[in-house]
């Protein structure tokens, strides 16, 4: 749990229209450590999303950088960056992105094939990962719009873990569920935890955040504070009323 | 005022396929609007050039041995209103060589006349004319300036055998009579009183001839008065052996018009090709608009906007892109219009003037409106049957539930490849289109090379559809012409002769008759250009073969009997053959010898046909043969250079056409291949992203893109290179069906389709590489996070 995978220092990311600079991230320093599931709140425009982008090397920082087991990746080309997500990540989103002209098996066997050959085993392990989530047979050659919106989110989540990703990086991944599909998706992602595999999570849902143990709160581009909780316990109305009361000191 | 501003707003969002669109609209606008234009103005224009020098209806050249009684024929036509003789000198085997621009020798036949005498008809009026006209001023033709690159003051040597005369141009005239050695292989110049007494002095360069211009009283029926003429001379000069040649106003101005006339037909018909291509963005870029923007479109309908004033806001859309096209293409036609008046020029022999016509702007605006607004109306159209509600929830956004025909699972193919596939497959619908395009443009690729080689450079299928014989040396002997033609025959450096003559022949069927070129030989198989297109040649004495032109005018067909009148003598054949030449109109015929007698018991052939061993020098071979019969009355000529050079007239405009089409369709494939990609990133940004996201590199992407578009490109461009090898002839002879041309027999050379479909794909690969290269530089949270354009 101590070991750090992840380290951002002075990280910044700036946007320029024209003349006008906005600053989205301002000289933050992020450290992950292995196991974590770390949820990052904040209100609209806080620059969530950036930070779990520019943290997992989708986008470059303007400034500072990024350690990825000691090493620095926020050097690396576009390309290098391409190969270091498809071994070390995995990525769920709010809007799930399946790709809507390939099966429910091609959709994660893709994902398998940027890292291994073998095509058999990456067949069966998305198989087993499939039964895992609660995806039957049934649904294999399904295309993405014939599944029900937690079904696509649960095979996204699949896909994202194919290749046993060090950290698996979520963008309100239960924000376009209804709630039976959303807590389903987030049990499956606490399994995940469990197992060993770190989470970077962006969510707005206090429901989902009560899922990590530790929480980060971002306010105009700055961690303005975080919060550290125990291991996940269900139903725990200690834990609720702690992170309750953590963000209404934010200002939540 | 609210539709022009989605309009507006839809034309602004669509950048590259609305500058597509334009192009493609300005460039069938510059082909429809100049093809019409020279189609619909060409006969006002000729016959206005013609009245402005009270140009000659018809015209007769003969030695003069027959004048009165040719002026009793003249007179005695109901058509007849007036006619000028003069004193000329006819050259029959004389040869030319621009000194300054360096060409080499050719061969033409040529008619002086004095620049001085006072004449009303066919006046002199002089282009480009020295200050001061030399001695040895010449005046000639405004086809040399134009197509031949001749100037005031150039150098012009006059040769027959080994005598040369150098004269100097002083000037250049226009008359459609001898506008184009391509019309009347002659040359008619006019040099000064001096330097016209001088040659008509010296024997050696040609024989004093009388030329007599004619004005009629109806310029529409030349043909009729030249027709009348020539049954009235049979008459009372039955071999007609100083008669040197007759030409009628209607004739002349049809023959002028013929290549000019397909020309324009050629850049009308490829407009309407591009109209087709433009018709075929206009579906692919309104399907992916409503696609796209199908949430806005369920917006402005819950807002109140019925889908009929949606569906009005993609017109207009098309209606201003199809207003601005059409005004660039209407300017560029302004700016080009100096290489249009030098093609038509160069081809017709007059000097063309583009002006600007309303009647031609209104026409090609209609045409181009109805088909760009027709096409946008029935693609834009399912905008009515959507309800805002399915609009809101995407509800016609493409769900896949076909066959997964490419599991990764079981796939042998690299992830790659069958992630390249799999777009393919996907993308049917836009790929097919877009092959659809390159595949014409392959055809037209390859039709618009084996133009230019079979006009430029190797001319002989060219030759061959004229409907001449392919013989290097042709002479003609007055008197001892069976020792001569035997002796010839047996030369060294001899291949071939054959005995092959023509007279204009007026044949009758029923109650029509038609004027016919027909020509007399023995023995048909022993030609080298085979003209018959069905049945065969004549191999009995009464027997005929006669092109469609002919038989088409006298409604007669196969099988059917014909006359021939000649000096009053009326002989029956029966038709077994059709034939095919582009040479006199189309108006041939084709007799044997011994059919030639029974019309002519007297008839001795006065022309051979000479062809010569590989090797041998055309030039060299006409000297032996004029030193070797000097004291004989016979003319000898450089047969196959002076056809190859009356050709040659045809090259420069053949040349910037098809320049001009092969630039347009490379643009056209860049401007296609650019808005396909174009489309296709933006519309699958999302799936790039996430794909960038998942770890694939840009170079996969980019490759994956490489995969599914190149098959499409390269099958394409080779499918319709292929259809271009084999269509090239047939569509040839349905645009040449007008002048009786049944089979083309042009040479495409399978090195040319190769070239093409390598040249076309590369284009394709270029324009691919250079458009899919945006997908490096963008990073995959942007990509997905921008969401669809």
């Amino acid at each position: 749990m101590e070991n750090t995978i992840l380290k951002a220092e002075m990280l910044s990311k700036t946007y320029s229209n024209g003349s006008i600079m906005q600053h989205v991230l301002k000289n933050l320093n992020i450290d992950i450590k292995a196991g974590d599931f770390t949820v990052i709140m904040g209100s609209s425009g806080s620059g969530k999303s950036t930070l779990l982008y520019a943290l997992s090397g989708m986008d470059k920082p303007t400034l500072g950088k990024i350690d990825f087991k000691g090493e620095e990746i926020s050097k690396y080309s576009n390309d290098r960056l391409a190969v270091f997500r498809r071994k070390h990540c995995g990525f769920v989103f709010q809007q799930i992105y399946l790709n809507e002209t390939m099966s429910v098996l091609d959709n994660i066997i893709i994902s398998g094939l940027l890292v291994s050959r073998d095509k058999k085993a990456i067949a069966a392990r998305a198989k087993e990962l499939l039964h895992q989530v609660g995806m039957t047979e049934v649904c294999y050659q399904k295309y993405p719009s014939q599944l029900s919106g937690g079904e696509a989110q649960r095979v996204a989540i699949v896909r994202a873990l194919i290749n046993a990703p060090e950290i698996v990086f979520a963008d309100e991944p239960t924000g376009a569920l209804n709630s039976t599909n959303a807590i389903n998706v987030l049990d499956v992602m606490t399994e995940v935890n469990a197992s060993g595999q770190s989470i970077i999570m962006v969510t707005h849902d206090i429901k989902t955040a009560r899922r990590a143990n530790r929480i980060l709160y971002l306010k105009d581009g700055v961690i303005i504070d975080e919060l550290k909780l125990g291991s996940y316990v269900k139903d725990d109305p200690q834990r609720h009323k702690i992170l309750r009361e953590f963000l209404e000191r934010m200002g939540w | 005022m609210k539709i022009l501003m989605i309009a507006t707003n839809n034309i602004r969002k669509a950048k590259v396929a609305t500058a597509t669109l334009i192009i493609l609209i300005a460039i069938a606008t510059i082909f429809l609007y100049v093809g019409i234009s020279v189609l619909s103005n060409l006969d006002t224009f000729i016959d206005g050039k013609n009245a402005e020098t009270n140009g000659a209806h018809f015209i007769s050249i003969t030695d003069g041995s027959h004048d009165a009684a040719i002026d009793q024929i003249y007179e005695s036509i109901d058509s007849y209103a007036s006619s000028e003789r003069e004193e000329g000198l006819m050259s029959m085997s004389s040869k030319y060589q621009n000194v300054d621009t360096g060409e080499e020798a050719y061969s033409l036949s040529t008619l002086f006349l004095n620049r001085e005498t006072p004449r009303d008809i066919s006046r002199v009026t002089i282009i480009d004319e020295a200050a001061q006209i030399p001695e040895n001023g010449v005046i000639v033709p405004y086809v040399l300036k134009i197509a031949n690159g001749y100037k005031t003051g150039d150098t012009l040597k006059f040769m027959v055998d080994d005598n040369t005369t150098e004269l100097e141009i002083a000037g250049f005239y226009e008359d459609l009579m001898f506008a184009s050695p391509s019309n009347v292989s002659m040359y008619k110049l006019y040099v000064g009183d001096k330097q016209f007494n001088d040659l008509m002095n010296q024997p050696v360069y040609g024989s004093k001839c009388s030329y007599s211009a004619v004005i009629t009283d109806d310029i529409d029926n030349t043909e009729a008065f030249e027709s009348q003429f020539t049954k009235d001379l049979k008459t009372v000069w039955p071999e007609r052996t100083g008669s040197y040649a007759t030409l009628s106003y209607g004739t002349m101005k049809i023959g002028v018009a013929v290549f000019i006339n397909i020309i324009m037909a050629v850049l009308v018909a490829f407009s309407i090709i591009i109209l087709a291509i433009a018709a075929i963005v206009i579906k692919f870029s309104t399907t992916t608009h409503i696609e796209n923007n199908i949430k806005n479109i369920g917006a402005l309908e819950a807002m109140g906007y019925t889908s009929g004033q949606i569906l009005g806001s993609i017109l207009v859309e098309y209606l201003l892109i199809t207003a601005v096209g059409f005004a660039v293409g209407l300017g560029a036609s302004m700016l080009i219009s100096p290489v249009i008046t030098n093609v038509v020029s160069s081809s017709i022999g007059l000097r063309w003037t583009t002006g600007i016509y309303p009647r031609t702007i209104l026409i090609s605006l209609a045409v181009i409106m109805i088909a760009v607004l027709g096409i946008s109306y029935f693609s834009a159209f399912k905008i009515k049957k959507i309800t805002p509600l399915t609009a809101l929830r995407n509800g016609i956004e493409t769900h896949h539930f076909g066959k997964n025909r490419v599991p990764l699972e079981r796939t042998k193919l690299s992830l790659n490849m069958a992630m390249g596939y799999k777009s393919l497959i996907f993308n049917k619908r836009q790929n097919l289109i877009a092959g659809l395009i390159i595949m014409m443009l392959s055809l037209v690729t390859v039709f618009s090379f084996a133009a230019y080689y079979n006009f430029a450079v190797d001319k002989s299928a060219m030759i061959k559809l004229i409907g001449l014989e392919t013989a290097e040396v042709q002479v003609t002997a007055m008197e001892n012409e069976e020792t001569i033609f035997d002796e010839i025959a047996a030369m060294p450096g001899v291949a071939d002769t054959v005995k092959l003559d023509s007279f204009d022949g007026v044949i009758k069927y029923d109650k029509k008759e038609c004027g016919a070129s027909t020509r007399i030989t023995e023995d048909y198989s022993r030609l080298k250009v085979d003209t018959c297109v069905k049945g065969r040649m004549p191999v009995n004495d009464n027997e005929i073969a006669i092109t469609s032109i002919v038989l088409n005018k006298l409604g007669a067909q196969m099988g059917d009997t014909v006359s021939i009148d000649y000096n009053g003598i009326t002989r029956e054949f029966l038709v077994v053959g059709v034939t095919q030449q582009f040479n006199m109109l189309g108006r041939g015929a084709a007799i044997t010898t011994a059919g030639m007698k029974k019309l002519m018991p007297a008839y001795q052939e006065k022309n051979l046909m000479v062809y010569l061993a590989d090797g041998e020098n055309t030039k060299s071979f006409v000297t032996r043969i004029n030193n070797q019969y000097a004291n004989q009355n016979i003319q000898t000529a450089s047969y196959f250079e002076s056809i190859e050079m009356m050709l040659d007239s045809f090259e420069a405009s053949i040349k910037i056409v098809v320049t001009g089409c092969l630039g347009i369709i490379a643009v056209i494939i860049v401007f296609v291949m650019f808005l396909v990609i174009r489309v296709r990133i933006l519309r699958e940004r999302i799936r790039l992203g996430v794909s960038k996201a998942l770890g694939f590199t840009a170079n996969q992407l980019i490759g994956q893109i490489l995969i599914s578009q190149m098959p499409v490109i390269i099958g394409a461009s080779a499918l319709g290179a292929v259809a271009g090898y084999f269509a090239t002839n047939p569509l040839l002879a349905l645009m040449l069906a007008a002048n009786g041309i049944l089979n083309c027999e042009f040479y495409v050379d399978p090195r040319l389709v190769l070239f093409t479909i390598i040249g076309i794909s590369l284009l394709g690969l270029a324009t691919v590489l250079i458009v899919a290269n945006s997908i490096r530089k963008i990073s995959p949270c942007r990509m997905f996070e921008e969401g669809v354009d």
